[in-house]
């Protein structure tokens, strides 16, 4: 971690090589994040461009006593946004399964990645509080940061959003042994 | 941690995309085509608009209260003379005598202030001349 100060610190100073580095530290960790809240690819691919470019353009503006990390997904989310918009569900809108860039990254398995699940039945907020919570394994503080939120609505949402979709895996397993 | 957030963990840990180097370079070529934005310079406009409101708010007030203390003010009052009633020797005025024909009108403001401003100085004139052709017939 303190590598990364001194990365941000140079990067501050107009250092191109300490910004790379941060960039090399972040954009799996962020392009994971953009391919769920994108409907293509290149979308994707975009969104993680302007958001390391809006990083590197307003880096003073940057506060410390935040996680460089819960910075960027705040820029992250806003460039989303654009590409997704943050409240529709992939069942207002489905995108063909050959397309979705998450669907396309996730390891063959005998049952439905729960993300998939999650992105279906969740709206856009709700959905990002619990990817931020599980996926990156944040603070719940720092999701609530990163959303804008009130610490109360971001634990509430989260409560939710588990229930949701819990009863959704319930659902779907009633329905596999209801087949058989 | 109950087994649907470990689910969601390990769910997460199948989903692993890389970036390829191509959109690492690309966004790197983008980075140095961007100007960093200095935090002076961030926080001067900022300042330099809060100096230009608090002067503009300040002008327009004193311009109103300048306003107000002309119109609604009577004609400025001669300061008393220090003196004790014991030196003050008493005139006889007959206040009477010569009433002058003033005549109180209450006037509506509507048009705009230079124009108002401007009615009032050929008011004032006028007054002038009327009060100097008095002095005349008198003297």
């Amino acid at each position: 971690m303190n590598g990364e100060k001194q990365l941000l610190e140079a990067a501050k100073n107009g250092s191109h090589e300490a910004f790379n580095q941060l960039l090399l530290l972040y954009q799996d960790r962020l392009y994971r994040f953009l391919l769920t809240r994108c409907r293509i690819r290149s979308d994707a691919e975009d969104a993680l461009q302007e958001t390391f470019v809006s990083a590197y353009k307003y880096l003073h503006s940057y506060d410390d006593r935040w996680q460089f990390s819960t910075w960027l997904y705040r820029i992250a989310i806003r460039k989303a946004a654009a590409c997704y918009g943050t409240t529709e569900t992939l069942e207002d809108d489905p995108v063909d399964d050959s397309q979705d860039p998450l669907a396309a990254c996730i390891a063959a398995s005998d049952r439905e990645n729960l993300w998939l699940t999650a992105r279906r039945v969740l709206e856009g907020e709700a959905y990002t509080a619990l990817w931020l919570r599980y996926a990156e394994d944040m603070p719940v503080r720092d999701v609530a940061n990163v959303l804008g939120r009130p610490l109360s609505w971001t634990k509430v949402s989260l409560m939710r959003s588990r229930n949701r979709v819990g009863s959704e895996i319930a659902g779907q397993d009633t329905a596999v042994a209801g087949g058989r | 941690m109950d087994r649907l957030e470990q689910k969601l963990q390990e769910d997460a840990k199948e989903i692993r995309p890389t970036v390829s180097p191509e959109i690492s370079d690309r966004i790197m070529a983008r980075v140095k085509d961007t100007p960093q934005k200095r935090a002076a310079e961030q926080r001067a406009q900022p300042h330099f608009r809060w100096w230009w409101a608090s002067s503009l708010t300040g002008l327009a007030a004193a311009v109103t209260l300048l306003a107000v203390i002309n119109w609604s003010g009577g004609p400025a009052t001669d300061a008393i003379p220090d003196s004790t009633s014991a030196q003050t020797v008493p005139q006889p005025v007959d206040i009477f005598a010569n009433p002058l024909p003033l005549q109180l009108r209450r006037a509506t403001v509507t048009a705009p202030l230079e124009q108002e401003l401007e009615r009032l100085e050929s008011d004032l004139e006028k007054a002038r001349d009327l009060v100097r052709d008095d002095l005349r017939i008198v003297l």
